[in-house]
């Protein structure tokens, strides 16, 4: 994989804390990685950055995941095709959320807490079949 | 020769007759005195009483003659039957009417006769006291007189018999009339009684009424009731404040006119769809708050309520509907509900920090570390992940409280059950790897559609197939199974009620202990080996499970054999799973939390 060539994954998640060792293992492994603190600031960068894929939290300030997923669906082709990865802490049984599901078609739902984020690398080699 | 002659009131006689029941009576000694006696005044052979009935002449006494009776028409009686006082023949073969008679001319050889006409109570000649004698002879006015006598003497007899017999009679009918006279003094006072027992069941029976009604009309929750037609028949106090209407506004109206429901949305719910239609079709519904009962101001409230029809007979003769307003509980509902949404996001956002961060820590690359510090840091890791357990488990608490409640709803869709199985496992894919572990899909038939709450039933299907993962030892085999059963057929021990689908998850794990397999799906329960091969499961994944599956009218049962391993069999009834309102949707269990 030379430099140029580099699969980019957009994390959007809000808390630092989170964001930080996520983003850190990413560059590990050999993505290049972009991050934003909200839907808004992570819609932005997508469309802007067309990235490989994307980990999208739900709970977020100023525009929530669900609510940047639609907005990244209907934006584009680029952004109807894009793939999404959920990593989130919330149930996947909230009304809300299962709509989103199947309207949106994310790759993955992952609860953070029952995975790692070595788990996280598997899945989105999984998706992007590297 | 004549004939003896037929009374002009022949057929009176003759019931007068038959009536003093004398006739073809054995012989009596009170008879038998008086023909003796004229036998030996007179110096007779033969004397009789004789009773004539409608073709005989009948002895109801005979002396000196070996017969009980000849024929009327040639009878002498039959003659005196009718005559004034006495009726004399002294020379019979002098006498144009007798002297060709059989019994003159043949056997008894009778040449005299002397008769006297018999006659009873009711003034009707019924017979005849005589001597006969087979020589001629004369007859003397004293003669006379004292045949005569004799006659009354058997007249009197007769006539006391018929006497002794009203005597009888009228005793019988003077002790039947005391009898009834005491019977009817008895029912006069049983009735008396009956009645007075009337008067004091009446009584209570109206203090009973109404202290029930005051008790119907006082009950915390509210009541209505209507007939078999739907036409409210009784609403109590609770219930007319509830839905801000009075009893004489909708008293004998049909219910879909005067209390009107609609669903969360304020959509009005169909009269078909109405808990009160429903229970006059015979079926007993409870509701959640997904149902709202509108006041008469048109304001609503979130209403629970329990329809159930009234059955008398075997037929559906009315509904009752026992309801509450639930705004209370429903407001209690959503603070829990948010709780848990917050708990699940906030609690586990530092938890999942330190997880990840530990992770990177421990990360091969990032080494400048003594082993002393790599020991700690991997215990804050481990610390952690138990801690990441005891949140999980915490909000499975929560939820749980929400199944016992069966507060959560049920909502099932048409949904190809073999897809969401492969899918559910196909999630699981790595952990069957992590502990190399084989999988065996068998699917009868390949696709098969079915009304399942797909939520419910991916938790369902996680948490045994989880199970089975966590207490299968390395390079086990899990088996998965979904076929259709017919109705008799038996499926891992069980004959099947009715036709249905079968969901098997078979394993070569470590089973469950005998002596613990009846607490299985209690709640918190955790067998002995379960605790020991994986120390932070919560015991509530069974119990879900077996909870989901009683209110959507399936079924859950296993065999297991310890140290050979566990079969769990999941039923469904071919018309699906049974839809119920709840508060709110069941959370699914986080990945890795069950038992």
């Amino acid at each position: 994989m030379t430099e140029d060539k580099k699969v980019t994954i957009l994390i959007v998640e809000d808390e630092e804390v989170q964001r930080k060792p996520l983003a850190d293992q990413l560059r590990d492994e050999g993505f290049q990685v972009l991050t934003a603190q909200n839907g808004q600031e992570g819609l932005e960068l997508a469309l802007r950055e067309h990235p490989d894929l994307i980990l999208l939290d739900i709970l977020m300030p100023i525009l929530d995941g669900l609510a940047m997923m639609k907005k990244l669906r209907e934006a584009n082709a680029w952004g109807k095709k894009v793939p999404v990865i959920l990593l989130t802490n919330l149930n996947p049984d909230e009304e809300e959320i299962m709509k989103a599901i199947t309207r949106d078609e994310p790759a993955y739902f992952l609860v953070k807490s029952d995975i790692t984020l070595q788990g996280v690398v598997e899945k989105i080699r999984e998706r992007l079949a590297l | 020769m004549q004939s003896a002659p037929i009374p002009e009131n022949e057929k009176e006689r003759l019931i007068s007759l038959h009536t003093l029941g004398l006739l073809d009576t054995k012989p009596e000694d009170r008879f038998d005195r008086i023909t003796r006696t004229a036998t030996k005044i007179f110096h007779v052979p033969i004397s009789t009483l004789t009773l004539v009935d409608e073709k005989r002449e009948w002895f109801k006494s005979v002396c000196g003659l070996n017969q009980k009776e000849g024929d009327r028409a040639i009878s002498f009686c039959g003659h005196a039957l009718l005559a004034n006082e006495i009726f004399i023949i002294l020379d019979t073969k002098k006498d144009g009417r007798f002297s060709d008679n059989p019994m003159v001319i043949g056997k008894p050889y009778i040449r005299f006769y002397a008769g006297v006409p018999i006659i009873n109570a009711d003034g009707e000649r019924i017979g005849v006291f005589c001597i006969k004698d087979m020589k001629p002879r004369a007859f003397s006015k004293d003669d006379e007189d004292i045949l005569m006598g004799l006659a009354a003497w058997a007249e009197l007899e007769i006539n006391s018999h018929n006497l002794s017999l009203a005597l009888r009679k009228g005793w019988e009918i003077q002790a039947e009339l005391k009898t009834q006279a005491g019977d009817l003094k008895n029912a006069k006072i049983a009735a008396r009684n009956v009645f007075e027992d009337l008067s004091i069941e009446k009584l209570k029976m109206e203090i009973a009424k109404a202290k029930e009604e005051a008790i119907l009309m006082s009950i915390g929750d509210g009541l209505l009731a209507t007939d078999e037609n739907g036409r409210i028949i009784l609403i109590n106090k609770t219930a007319e404040k509830l839905l801000g209407k009075k009893s004489e506004e909708v008293m004998a109206k049909v219910f879909s006119e005067v209390i009107l429901m609609e669903d969360e949305k304020g959509v009005s719910i169909p009269m078909e769809k109405r808990p009160i239609s429903i229970a006059l079709a015979g079926t007993t519904t409870t509701t959640g708050p997904t149902y709202y009962d509108v006041r008469k101001d048109k304001t609503r409230y979130p209403v629970a309520m329990m329809v159930t029809p009234i059955i008398l007979g075997g037929k559906v003769i009315g509904a009752i509907r026992v309801f509450r307003d639930i705004t209370k509980e429903k407001e209690i509902d959503k603070t829990k509900t948010e709780f848990i949404f917050l708990a699940s996001h906030q609690l586990k956002t530092p938890v999942t920090a330190i997880n990840w961060l530990t992770e990177r820590l421990l990360k091969g690359e990032i080494n400048n570390f003594t082993a002393k510090q790599i020991e700690y840091f991997g215990d804050i890791r481990a610390t952690n992940l138990r801690m990441t357990e005891l949140v999980n488990a915490l909000l499975n608490v929560s939820r749980i409280e929400l199944i016992e409640l069966g507060a959560f709803s049920i909502q099932p869709v048409k949904t190809n059950i073999i897809l969401v199985i492969k899918n559910a496992l196909h999630e699981l894919k790595s952990s069957f790897d992590q502990n190399h572990l084989i999988l065996k899909e068998t699917y009868l038939p390949e696709r098969l559609e079915l009304l399942i709450d797909k939520q419910l039933f991916v938790v369902i299907i996680n948490n045994l197939v989880i199970n089975a993962i966590h207490y299968t030892p390395n390079s086990g085999t899990i088996e998965v199974a979904c076929a259709k059963v017919d109705k008799q057929q038996e499926v891992g021990g069980q004959n099947m009620r009715e036709a249905g689908v079968v969901i098997s998850i078979k394993d070569t794990g470590y089973g469950i202990p005998e002596r613990q397999q009846d607490k299985l799906f209690a709640k918190f329960f955790r067998a002995d080996n379960a605790k020991e091969r994986f120390p932070d499961g919560t015991g509530l994944g069974l119990y879900m499970v077996k909870s989901i599956l009683d209110h959507s009218g399936g079924a859950i049962w296993f065999l297991s054999q310890e140290d050979k391993g566990s079969a769990f069999y999941v039923f469904l009834p071919l018309e699906g799973m049974k839809q119920r309102s709840g508060t709110s949707p069941l959370m699914m269990p986080p990945i890795g939390t069950t038992d």
